[in-house]
């Protein structure tokens, strides 16, 4: 079964599209299933349509699903209707009301001044008018096509003056419950709006497959992934979608799926505050005040002046297509993501509803455009830093961008093979990361006790015994990719994964790199000191680079 | 491939498709194949919202002069507070002509009296879009930008001589850049912000700036600009290609249209009409040897050439990417291989 992806290496994945532009951009990659086995798809190459057999396309859209959630923001219901809009895939250009982000005088001006596309609201009395008078002013040019009222029956009644298009019962229960409840109400409106979208609907001339919306294809491929573990129950899986400034992640728990999206130049959402290819700045979110400035230059091995980091960064983001030729630019680009991706968990971690989210992932999967190419070992370093896995966590790397397409497939009903990707899978193992958890590293006065006695070997064949000590990141090649019967024994106050100090063993696959030892900490804290940590950082990067 | 390169191209004597949002609630004023100028109304709109944050101090308490409803002007006193047992007093002034619209807790909102939306460029309204969008056909040349900010605007080009130090910015910029597009053919210093805001210049058009010092302009302003900015570089020391360095160094005192750009639908550009459209319009963007390039990353960022070669082998780059190679011709005389996805073409 051929697919389009609308992800592709060159390719900015965002299709533009006005409704009256006259051509359309869409890049892609074909990709062949054999059989029912994605584990065993072919190597996908490079092609923009002429698929003669089933199709399915996959869509990011950018304009066109611009949206407004206009809730009081400090409750948790703001939490929970954010989180569910978030999974479903729309775009929110603007979010709450009365906090820092939109102001009671910012709300009349984004009524007045942005064209949106759909209002998700539950209004405070206050601002009904306020809404009332913008939806009604947007209405009459065109724009909100779709005004989703969410609330208790009582409360719909007083804000039926809204006239909103469709109506939803705030669900009860738990914050899994009501997220999953709110996720189900709103899908019907969040698909109207997808395909409604000017160049979805443009799309649909030229296309007579089905067509998807990429957050929930993510959403399905995700949920197949967790479907490779024993027990669906108590498995958490977290899958990175890496763009250039911008991180997707995808977190399934207890076979639900979360997602949360934090972008560079819009702090929350990759809606209409940035445009990278188009080149038009969001001047309040610039980088010296959003996650980037100093915490850039903080993932980097070498001392960077902060101006020309900064005129770097910016020129890479206006440009995202480009890639790194020199091993400074991909250290660079590398370190925005880290930048990014940390941020974006610190925010997430912070908002988001109790009991969502959370939790050691027991498979970290990478994919987007970030990943599609480059040295594998610096990818490697790279959602180390990130994912910051604890335990014993085998790595994916998704190198061609075809999650999307395996999710579009599980939509459209196709049963895969639930079996471990092989080294030669296009979503191969790249490596397995054991580390310990909740661990301090002093790097101004290093100890060089023994963290754990590792012994790994194959089985039948004479173990290879060594020691962990804290503050180090080894790779252990495993040059034949076989399976290794791998025994922990931490010291007291270390825990692999069986609790502190207990002994852990298992079989497990080393992928692409090997076998990754990473005692750095948990969480991991940089040094402070400059020379300290760009010397560390030196270090690691050359283990990755000898070995990667 | 060829379809998914960058390009950023001078289109010389092209007929270019603006199309002007107007803003939700407006009404559009001009039909279909009307004649508009640089001044024309193309739409009347609701009045733009302006606030004025209070202090603390002043919610809730019977500082205010005006109480939502009261027409006010620019300059009128709005609230008073006073501090120090009655011996220091601030007063908070209306920014703008119109209505007070609100109280909200510490911001007073204004709404403008309404306001025209100005065509900004000469030419001929080519289709309409009822109370959202209409597109004027125009001639000229078409200078697109690397980043921009800002909602489209216009004015006769002033060419401001170094702007690159702050003390030539101090020395060239003064009131007479009020109203003008003001063009600065090479680097452009954080200084020449201030004070364009300060003299009220409809838009700056410069070649490279620093991304530190606009952020740090913006910080001030707020999200939405005092002026129009259009970088034609990229931010950082980047020169101007020598075939829009003459345009613009020609383009003194005439009317220039310049739109900061849409996230998500329109790029920035830079727009100088001359009644004259049958040039290079419809120009092959697609890579071919001879044309004039731009490096954007790698050891050459920034720097200019001509494509000497396209290699159909791929190739791997140092840091593991496969790519299409290019052989380019740097006009700074070394030949070097590039990354196909690299190249920005600029000149056909």
């Amino acid at each position: 079964m051929p697919l389009l992806l609308s992800a592709g290496r060159f390719v900015n994945r965002v299709v533009h599209y006005r409704q009256e532009r006259p051509a359309l951009t869409v890049g892609g990659a074909g990709l062949t299933i054999a059989g029912d086995s994605w584990t065993h798809a072919r190597t996908p190459s490079p092609c923009t349509g002429s698929l003669d057999d089933t199709r399915v396309a996959i869509l990011d859209p950018v304009v066109g699903m611009r949206s407004l959630l206009a809730m009081a923001p400090a409750s948790r219901n703001f939490a929970i209707a954010r989180t569910a809009c978030h999974n479903l895939g729309v775009v929110l250009t603007h979010e709450a009301l009365n906090n820092s982000v939109i102001g009671g005088g910012d709300l009349l001006d984004v009524m007045d001044r942005q064209p949106l596309d759909a209002v998700f609201t539950r209004p405070s009395s206050s601002h009904l008018q306020t809404l009332t008078d913008g939806i009604q002013r947007q209405r009459r040019a065109g724009y909100a096509r779709e005004v989703v009222l969410m609330g208790t029956a009582e409360l719909r009644e007083q804000m039926s003056v809204i006239q909103p298009t469709a109506t939803v019962d705030w669900p009860g229960g738990d914050a899994v419950r009501q997220v999953l409840g709110l996720e189900q109400a709103l899908e019907a409106t969040v698909r109207r709006l997808f395909h409604q979208a000017p160049g979805v609907a443009r799309f649909h001339e030229h296309w007579e497959g089905p067509i998807y919306h990429r957050a929930q294809a993510m959403v399905a491929a995700a949920r197949c992934w967790a479907r490779l573990g024993p027990d669906l129950l108590g498995t958490t899986v977290r899958i990175y979608d890496l763009e250039p400034g911008s991180v997707a992640v995808y977190t399934v728990q207890d076979g639900h799926c979360f997602r949360t999206v934090h972008d560079v130049w819009g702090c929350h959402s990759p809606g209409l505050a940035r445009s990278p290819r188009d080149g038009v700045l969001a001047p309040t979110a610039g980088l010296a005040v959003c996650p980037n400035g100093q915490s850039i230059a903080s993932w980097l091995p070498f001392r960077a002046d902060p101006v020309e980091l900064e005129n770097d960064v910016a020129n890479y983001l206006l440009r995202p297509s480009t890639v790194p030729e020199t091993w400074r630019e991909l250290l660079t680009r590398m370190a925005v993501t880290r930048a990014v991706a940390r941020r974006a968990a610190h925010i997430a971690a912070a908002n988001r509803p109790e009991g969502i989210g959370s939790g050691r992932p027991q498979r970290v999967v990478v994919t987007g455009n970030t990943v599609s190419g480059g040295h594998a070992g610096a990818i490697l370093l790279l959602v180390l830093d990130m994912a910051e896995p604890t335990g014993v966590t085998p790595i994916y790397l998704d190198h061609h961008g075809i999650l999307p397409g395996l999710g579009a497939l599980a939509l459209e009903g196709r049963e895969l093979e639930a079996a471990e990707p092989g080294p030669h899978a296009p979503v191969m193992l790249l490596a397995t990361c054991i580390a310990p958890s909740h661990q301090a590293v002093d790097w101004q006065n290093p100890k060089d006790h023994t963290a754990a006695m590792v012994s790994a070997g194959i089985p039948g064949q004479n173990p290879v015994v060594f020691r962990l000590q804290p503050g180090m990141l080894s790779l252990l090649p495993l040059t034949a990719r076989h399976e290794v019967q791998l025994r922990l024994h931490p010291a007291p106050g270390y825990d692999f994964g069986a609790g502190s100090g207990k002994v852990w063993e298992g079989i497990v696959s080393g992928g692409l790199l090997g076998l990754v030892f990473d005692t750095r900490g948990r969480p991991l804290v940089l040094p402070s000191h400059e020379d300290i940590r760009i010397a560390r950082m030196r270090d690691w990067l050359a283990e990755v680079r000898r070995n990667g | 491939m060829e379809a998914f390169l960058n390009g950023s191209a001078v289109l010389k004597d092209t007929r270019y498709g603006c199309k002007r949002q107007v803003p939700p609630g407006s009404t559009v004023l001009v039909e279909k194949g009307a004649r508009v100028d640089h001044q024309t109304p193309i739409a009347s709109g609701v009045g733009r919202v302006h606030r004025v944050r209070l202090p603390a101090e002043l919610h809730g308490c019977t500082g205010f002069r005006k109480k939502p409803g009261d027409p006010v002007k620019a300059g009128e006193t709005l609230a008073v507070l006073t501090y120090q047992l009655g011996l220091g007093l601030a007063e908070y002034v209306c920014p703008v002509d119109g209505v007070i619209e609100t109280i909200l807790e510490k911001t007073m909102i204004i709404r403008s009296h309404t306001t025209d939306l100005l065509a900004g460029l000469p030419g001929v309204v080519a289709r309409v879009v009822k109370d959202r969008e209409v597109e004027i056909e125009a001639e000229g040349h078409l200078i697109p930008g690397w980043a921009g900010a800002g909602p489209p605007t216009f004015g006769p080009v002033y060419l401001a001589g170094e702007l690159y130090a702050p003390t030539g910015a101090n020395r060239s910029l003064g009131p007479q850049v009020q109203g003008t597009v003001v063009v600065s053919l090479t680097y452009t210093a954080g200084r020449a912000l201030e004070l364009l805001a300060r003299y009220g210049a409809v838009a700056l058009v410069c070649a490279s700036l620093s991304y530190s010092e606009w952020a740090a302009f913006s910080a001030v302003t707020g999200p939405v600009p005092p002026f129009t900015v259009v970088v034609l570089e990229a931010f950082g020391s980047s020169c101007l290609v020598p075939g829009v360095k003459t345009l613009l160094g020609s383009a003194e005192g005439r009317s220039a249209y310049v739109a900061g750009g849409q996230p998500g639908e329109d790029p920035p550009v830079v727009f100088l009409p001359t009644g004259n459209g049958h040039g290079d319009g419809h120009a092959n963007l697609a890579l071919q040897a001879g044309h004039r390039v731009r490096v954007l990353a790698g050891a050459y960022a920034g720097q200019h050439g001509f494509v000497r070669s396209l290699p159909a082998e791929w190739t791997t780059t140092p840091t593991g990417y496969r790519v299409l190679p290019v052989e380019v011709t740097l006009e700074s005389g070394p030949a070097i291989r590039v990354a196909r996805c690299n190249l920005e073409v600029t000149g056909v």
